[in-house]
């Protein structure tokens, strides 16, 4: 009786394993080009020849010490990251009460405005890219963070109140109910069950409007002609531009801007489309 | 006389008037105001100094002229030592004090006489005007004297804020009082703008005072009040709707205020003004209207035969091809990898899924540029592995079907993961006792796949498919970083070619045209499936 047990088991496992064969070699495959790019970073040297060994072989920093010590890489660096944080704290600030409203009331305007908010998902890059350059410009914003600040917002925001508002669907009503009932006013309801509720929902949208500016280029590159205003993608794709060929440096430049964000990933991975999906289907 | 009745009854307590809006948008309409103030003084000082600069190159004397004009100007009057040299070997005179032009500021004055122009703008905004040349343009040699005027430009304006708050402080107090004692609707909607009043008063007293100064007229002075009083027509108009009903939605609407005021600024301003390009050619920094033009021009696809990179069909085409085979991708590569990590007892899933997301978390344009360095012909790693597979390399780029094959697998590799975590997520929402009554049902593994798995899948991945093709079509990053659209555009997809027409052509009008016809074909799109995902849902309810 336990024998037959034991070998029923044994045999659930090796089925249960076999996928291993097939993930293994997959999974090679696809981080390959990340560690290529990894070990360009540890090389010093800046040709793109690689062997097919996607291991380090050598491990230098030269090409990180080389490109923290430009003059600029401190003030780019700066620009890129005021840029991100000034966007997601626009992006989830304006984006976090309309969420709520679209979530808990039913109001008249309020399909109109889901639709609006998703049609903006829609909009060619392009089409706003024209008129917010003459905005900027009339504004006298070029070769300035604001200028892409308001331009990333135009993203985000949108964006932020689709995936927040997935989230907030998810959370039971009860649980206002109950706190209506013992007296609770609109604002109490939402300052401290919803936002404390949705601590991840918040971390993730403010990950992915992060990310919105922290990964963008060609706004970046189009609108911004002076050095010291460029974010570091603009300067990243320089080194590897129509003049030059430096593959270490870009790949050093790339690890260090890819490593934060891809540690964020990590912590954040469990919740990365749970808004997104659930928000979709309900409309 | 029922009107009187109901106007002594309100039917909104005090406090629901929403004052808080008609602050805001009186804010927005100030904001408004002051920019196009500001625009439209620094375009008349522009064209007013032009104008002066015609008349002094008219004029035999600069004494006529105000003393506001000759302290920014300065007139020479240059001729060059020996005649008929080139310029390289020219030695230019200023005839009025006999001054020889050789040190480092009169650099500008020398490359001026040899400009074949006789009006145009200096590096850092002067206006310049010469009498016409006689320059040889072959062997860049002159004849003869010219007559050059430097104007330096008035510095900017500065925006006069007081009369401006004053002007606004007084509309607001009007719009204020008339949302505080006006019930009726149609009132109210009537009275909002008309509070723009002192606003309106301020503005136009300060363009008068613009006119005064220059002695000129200022073009399209009517259109800076109107900008203004926008938003207060907007808001009049949809506080006689929401009357009444204000107080019951009280709260989602003030939930809701701040971020349509901000998706307001900066996202419907920019489109009304990218809707308004399209209809418009722009040339030298002036727009001029064209109707429907560009829209007939794009769509008739008149300029370029079918087989042409450049007609608008041939790139819908291959948007089409790309949008597909990469949704395609992604879903089933995503979902293959679901299946296999969803195994239950399946060790190491969190290593395995950690791994396959790191495409995710890189930057798209790293990712680009990497993989281009990858298909490069000479260095690239993918020809190296077929030279020890034993086949020629290949000019990935030099072809059409290369060049998409870069760019497919480069938006394959960073795309598929989205789609893993999005169909992971709902498989583990599956409840386990469908697949229970399954096995007791004695159903097989593709049955249970296909009655089970599949339709309960169907709600989550729909709308990531439709998210995910939205964003294919629009993919901007890897094809221009990739391919570029190389060879000679026939990769470019819309959103590129629209980029291309905007800041490389700078048809501004034309590829904001071109925008919205993208704008448009997704927006059918999203109908459709919308129209899909609701008949899905019905059928699995």
């Amino acid at each position: 009786m336990s024998e037959q047990r034991r070998s029923a088991l044994e045999q659930e496992w090796l089925g249960g394993q076999w996928p291993h064969l097939l993930l293994l070699p997959l999974c090679f495959m696809i981080v390959t080009p990340a560690l290529w790019v990894l070990k360009m970073a540890l090389r010093p040297s800046q040709s793109f020849d690689l062997s097919l060994n996607p291991f380090p072989t050598v491990l230098s920093a030269q090409n990180f010490t080389d490109i923290i010590n430009e003059p600029l890489f401190f003030t780019q660096i700066f620009n890129s990251l005021w840029v991100s944080a000034l966007t997601t704290l626009i992006g989830v600030f304006f984006s976090c009460t309309a969420a709520y409203a679209l979530s808990r009331y039913r109001f008249p305007g309020r399909r109109a405005g889901l639709n609006a908010f998703l049609v903006t998902q829609m909009f060619p890059g392009t089409l706003m890219m024209i008129p917010l350059y003459q905005v900027i410009d009339a504004l006298g914003l070029l070769d300035h963070v604001a200028g892409l600040v308001l331009v990333y917002s135009t993203t985000a925001i949108p964006f932020c109140v689709w995936n927040l508002k997935g989230y907030f669907d998810t959370i039971p009503r009860e649980l206002e109910e109950s706190a209506l009932v013992d007296g609770a006013g609109p604002f109490t309801l939402f300052w401290r069950i919803i936002i404390p509720l949705s601590r991840p929902a918040l971390a993730v949208t403010a990950l992915f409007s992060f990310m919105t500016a922290w990964n963008e280029y060609i706004l970046a590159a189009t609108f911004m002609s002076d050095e010291r205003a460029y974010t570091y993608p603009v300067r990243l794709q320089q080194y590897v531009g129509e003049y030059s060929t430096e593959w270490g440096h870009f790949a050093a430049g790339a690890t260090l801007v890819s490593l934060p964000v891809m540690l964020l990933f990590f912590i954040l991975q469990k919740h990365l489309v749970g808004g997104l999906t659930s928000g979709g289907v309900k409309g | 006389m029922i009107d009187q009745v109901k106007s002594l009854t309100p039917t909104t307590p005090r406090a629901d008037r929403g004052y808080v809006g008609v602050i805001i948008t009186m804010a927005i309409s100030l904001f408004l105001g002051g920019l196009s103030l500001h625009r439209g003084l620094g375009a008349h000082y522009q064209a007013s100094s032009e104008a002066s600069l015609e008349r002094i190159m008219s004029a035999s004397s600069t004494s006529a002229l105000s003393s506001d004009i000759t302290s920014r100007l300065e007139v020479r009057v240059l001729t060059p030592k020996e005649r008929g040299l080139p310029a390289s070997l020219t030695t230019l005179i200023d005839t009025s004090d006999g001054h020889h032009l050789a040190s480092a500021e009169d650099k500008p004055w020398f490359d001026a006489y040899w400009r074949n122009q006789n009006r145009w703008r200096g590096a850092k905004g002067g206006l310049w005007a010469a009498s016409p040349a006689s320059i040889n343009t072959k062997d860049r040699s002159t004849l003869g004297q010219r007559r050059i005027a430097r104007l330096t430009p008035r510095s900017p304006p500065p925006l006069p804020w007081l009369s401006l708050m004053l002007g606004g402080l007084f509309s607001l107090l009007f719009a204020l009082l008339a949302c505080a004692k006006v019930h009726q609707g149609w009132r109210l909607a009537a009275l909002t703008p008309l509070s723009m009043t002192p606003l309106g008063l301020s503005l136009f007293w300060e363009i008068s005072k613009a006119e005064v100064s220059t002695q000129q007229s200022l073009e399209g002075a009517t259109l800076i009040p109107i900008i203004a009083m926008v938003p207060l027509v907007i808001l009049g108009l949809s506080q006689s709707i929401t009357e009444g009903r204000r107080s019951a939605h009280r709260v989602a609407y003030t939930y809701m205020a701040p971020t349509l005021v901000s998706v307001g600024l900066l996202v419907f301003i920019p489109f009304s003004i990218g809707v308004a390009l399209a209809f418009m050619r722009h040339s030298h920094g002036h727009f001029e209207w064209v109707g429907l033009s560009h829209f007939i021009n794009i769509l008739s696809a008149s300029d370029y035969p079918l087989s042409h990179p450049l007609n608008f069909y041939f790139t819908l085409a291959v948007t089409l091809f790309w949008t597909f085979s990469n949704v395609l991708l992604h879903t089933s590569i995503g979902l293959s990898f679901a299946l296999l990590l969803n195994r239950e007892g399946l060790k190491l899933r969190g290593l395995y899924r950690a791994l396959l997301i790191i495409p995710w978390a890189i930057p798209n344009y790293i990712t680009a540029l990497i993989w281009k360095g990858m298909f490069n012909q000479q260095y690239g790693l993918i020809n190296q592995l077929l030279e020890r597979l034993g086949i020629e390399p290949v000019s990935w780029m030099g072809s059409f079907w290369g060049a998409m094959t870069a760019n497919i697998t480069t938006n394959t590799w960073l795309g598929f993961p989205f789609m893993m975590v999005v169909t992971l997520g709902a498989l583990q929402s599956i409840p386990t006792d469908l697949y229970e009554a399954a096995d007791i049902a004695g159903a097989s593994r593709w049955q249970t796949f296909r009655s089970i798995t599949l339709p309960l899948l169907k709600p989550a991945l729909l709308p990531a498919v439709i998210l995910g093709s939205v964003w294919t079509f629009n993919m901007f990053n890897i094809i221009y970083l990739v391919s570029g659209g190389q060879p000679g555009g026939a990769t470019d997809i819309l959103i590129t070619e629209a980029y291309r027409w905007a800041f490389e052509q700078d048809r501004y009008g034309y590829a904001a045209a071109y925008s919205l016809v993208i704008f448009f074909i997704l927006l059918g799109y999203a109908r459709l499936t919308q129209r899909l995902s609701k008949a899905a849902e019905e059928v699995y309810q």
